[in-house]
């Protein structure tokens, strides 16, 4: 959108949006990604790098460096972005397709843990389960008589809970703006023509949400492999290490390059999921509608018919020019 | 003849102020010092305590018209920004007040990043190991700690080897080694010190040690042992004093702490004191020095600054000292007498690092702790 802002400033040689808007594009982008970037690799190139990458993958610490941060990660990954699906999803379903009172209030609050930094939630899990582990004061449960476990009061656990509590605000977002591009008359039609509650459900609702699932998967998956407050208070007492924590403890110690080899890696694991991500959105181009389509009133029939432009996983969100041909 | 060649350096030093050489200004008294300084009008100093706020009041007030700019800083941070700032040609910082001697000796003073600078004030009564590399200007430590309200009778440790039994499985805290430097120092150290170790294994259980085959003695053995035993790992010193030191629990932990946060204990409802009487040993000491940054803005002042850092000659070292003189903490001048709440630093029976040794084994003890954790 920005080509058609910037083609009103000249239409001349150098300055023609065709030319300036990619430069501008690859100015921003090779200062702030690629510069960095390159740098990090590098210095990961270097003796001491070529050392850190044989210590972080191929040594008698691979084990704590790489491999049970990176299970510890990709498990909050997947565990986060399902809770973050199911419980934004029913949220969202709530709050666009039922009558449930005062909708706009409920989805503003929705919204609110993602306000709150996640390092506050997980000072409010251990106020409320925090055991005599750390001696000190303990929290709610453990004051009052009950015994919590370890397993409750650190690591994992209580890790994924308090990241899912914290965004699925985010999930819940990206689904209701895609569920009210379908608006409950659509729904109401469809039962009016007679459809069945699970052909409503699959034949209309899923697959104009799809694309919104994928991408608040991928963003909450994302947000929680690269967070550091909750996984660092709650995992180190059990000495559970996320590859974050682990990236912030190697530069925090002066082994700098190591730091930079897990970072790196870090990278390489998240882009894979989001390229997957996308792929699965590609994948479904031939086999759903568009929601732009199955919004557009003569489209009822179309419903699990062809035609639709779903580019990226936003699509539905914004509903690009080029969707509404 | 000597006082007239005193008035010729200073005639020198006053029609040619800032040529002075780096060998001139180390030579200079603080009288010749300060006019220098108040016309360089300004020094920088990284400090890895807070407490600088109230040496930055004290030396405003006894050297009017130098500012002193104090940035409160982990040691690690300020290798990194000296490094960083050297390498891209930036003088900014004049002094350093830092700990983690043995990462500063191996980056800063090989590479001649900081200097050395003794004041001669004070360089006739201090020992040789606290002038060199670098200026110590006091000992603090990393030592056993207990809950003294919870153990009216005393430590219920005797020797560091009970940590790896069952009875304290779980219950001994430690910031983690691999977050903060002085505690890998600290496991470096018992690494360092094996045969003490095995005579105090042999002290506990009766029997020699037997030490696995891919470890380097009784010392590393122990290291492996102890989080074998369930070590606790916490972020910040704030949460292992506040989970030994708690004085309404009725089983506190024990834990590798710093002694000096005893001076807390009224304010906070603690009740940390330190397990004095531990074989082999009961922790470390370790020095925080002052170092002159290679190329400093202001090297007069940066000079005056060491110098008045090292306190005056009463027992308490005066305003710019008493933030540093407390129970736990050891001046290293003889003439400022140790905190009456502490035990004295003869009998503290903490290991003293050395900075050089430690840092020739630091990688290697904190690989073994990575294939721990």
């Amino acid at each position: 959108m920005s080509a058609v802002t910037t083609s009103v400033l000249s239409r001349r040689g150098f300055l023609r949006s065709e030319t300036l808007v990619p430069i501008i594009l690859i100015l921003v982008v090779g200062i702030l990604v690629i510069a960095p970037l390159v740098k990090i690799v590098l210095s990961t190139l270097t003796i001491e790098g070529l050392d850190a990458w044989q210590a972080v993958l191929a040594s008698k610490m691979s084990e704590n460096l790489w491999w049970r941060p990176l299970l510890n990660t990709v498990l909050l990954g997947i565990g986060v972005a399902t809770g973050c699906l199911l419980m934004g999803g029913f949220l969202a379903w709530l709050v666009v397709l039922t009558d449930v009172p005062a909708p706009r209030t409920l989805g503003l609050l929705a919204t609110l843990p993602f306000m709150i930094p996640s390092f506050a939630a997980a000072l409010a899990w251990g106020a409320l389960f925090r055991n005599s582990r750390l001696g000190g004061s303990v929290g709610f449960f453990e004051a009052n008589g009950y015994i919590v476990p370890d397993w409750l009061a650190w690591g994992l656990l209580p890790t994924l809970i308090v990241l899912i509590a914290h965004y699925y605000s985010l999930a819940f977002t990206v689904i209701s703006a895609a569920l009210s591009s379908i608006g409950a008359d659509l729904v109401e039609a469809a039962q009016v023509a007679g459809a069945k509650r699970s052909r409503i459900f699959f034949g209309i609702i899923l697959p104009v949400v799809t694309p919104a699932l994928i991408a608040a998967a991928s963003l909450t998956f994302a947000g929680a492999v690269s967070n550091f407050a909750a996984p660092a208070l709650l995992g180190l007492p059990v000495r559970m290490q996320t590859l974050s924590t682990r990236l912030f403890g190697m530069i925090e110690t002066g082994q700098t390059e190591r730091g930079f080899v897990i970072a790196l890696l870090l990278i390489v694991v998240s882009a894979s999921f989001l390229w997957l991500g996308e792929r699965l959105v590609a994948g479904r181009k031939n086999s759903s509608p568009s929601p732009a389509r199955a919004a557009a009133p003569n489209a009822f029939r179309s419903a699990d018919g062809a035609g639709h432009c779903l580019q990226s996983p936003s699509c539905s969100a914004c509903s690009p020019p080029s969707c509404r041909r | 003849m000597l006082k007239s060649m005193k008035w010729a350096l200073f005639a020198a030093v006053a029609i040619l102020p800032l040529t002075a050489s780096a060998a001139e200004l180390d030579a200079m008294s603080v009288k010749e010092l300060l006019p220098l300084a108040q016309k360089e009008g300004k020094v920088t100093v990284f400090s890895l305590s807070s407490r600088i706020a109230k040496v930055e009041k004290a030396f405003e007030e006894a050297y009017p018209g130098i500012d002193l700019v104090g940035i409160d800083m982990s040691s690690v941070k300020q290798i990194a920004r000296v490094v960083a700032e050297q390498t891209a040609g930036v003088n900014a910082v004049d002094v350093l007040y830092i700990a983690d001697t043995p990462v500063v000796y191996e980056d800063l003073v090989k590479t001649n990043r900081v200097v050395p600078y003794i004041p001669p004030r004070v360089a006739g009564e201090l020992a040789d190991e606290h002038k060199t590399p670098l200026l110590t200007q006091r000992l603090s430590t990393k030592v056993l700690m207990y809950n003294e309200v919870a153990n009216p009778n005393g430590a219920p440790v005797k020797n560091l080897w009970a940590l790896t039994t069952p009875e304290w499985k779980g219950r001994v805290l430690m910031v983690d080694p691999l977050q903060r430097g002085e505690l890998l120092d600290l496991l470096v150290e018992f690494s360092l010190r094996p045969d003490e170790m095995a005579k105090a294994y042999e002290a506990q259980f009766g029997k020699p040690i037997s030490v696995d085959s891919d470890l380097q003695g009784a010392g590393e053995q122990f290291v492996r042992d102890l989080f074998a035993n369930d070590l606790v790992l916490v972020p910040n010193s704030d949460v292992i004093n506040k989970a030994i030191g708690d004085k309404t629990a009725n089983n506190p932990p024990v834990g590798f702490a710093t002694y000096s946060d005893r001076r807390d204990n009224e304010k906070e409802g603690w009740a940390l004191q330190v397990a004095n009487d531990v074989e082999p040993s009961n922790g470390i000491l370790f020095p925080a020095v002052l170092a002159l940054v290679d190329k400093a803005p202001s090297p007069a002042a940066a000079r005056l600054l060491i110098d008045f850092m090292m306190g005056d000659d009463s027992a308490t070292g005066g305003p710019a000292f008493e933030p540093f003189n407390v129970a736990g903490d050891y001046a290293v001048r003889p003439s400022i007498k140790d905190n009456a709440d502490s035990v004295p630093l003869k009998e503290l029976k903490a290991w003293r690092i050395d900075p050089v040794k430690t840092a020739a084994a630091r990688k290697r003890i904190a690989d073994l702790v990575l294939t721990l954790q």
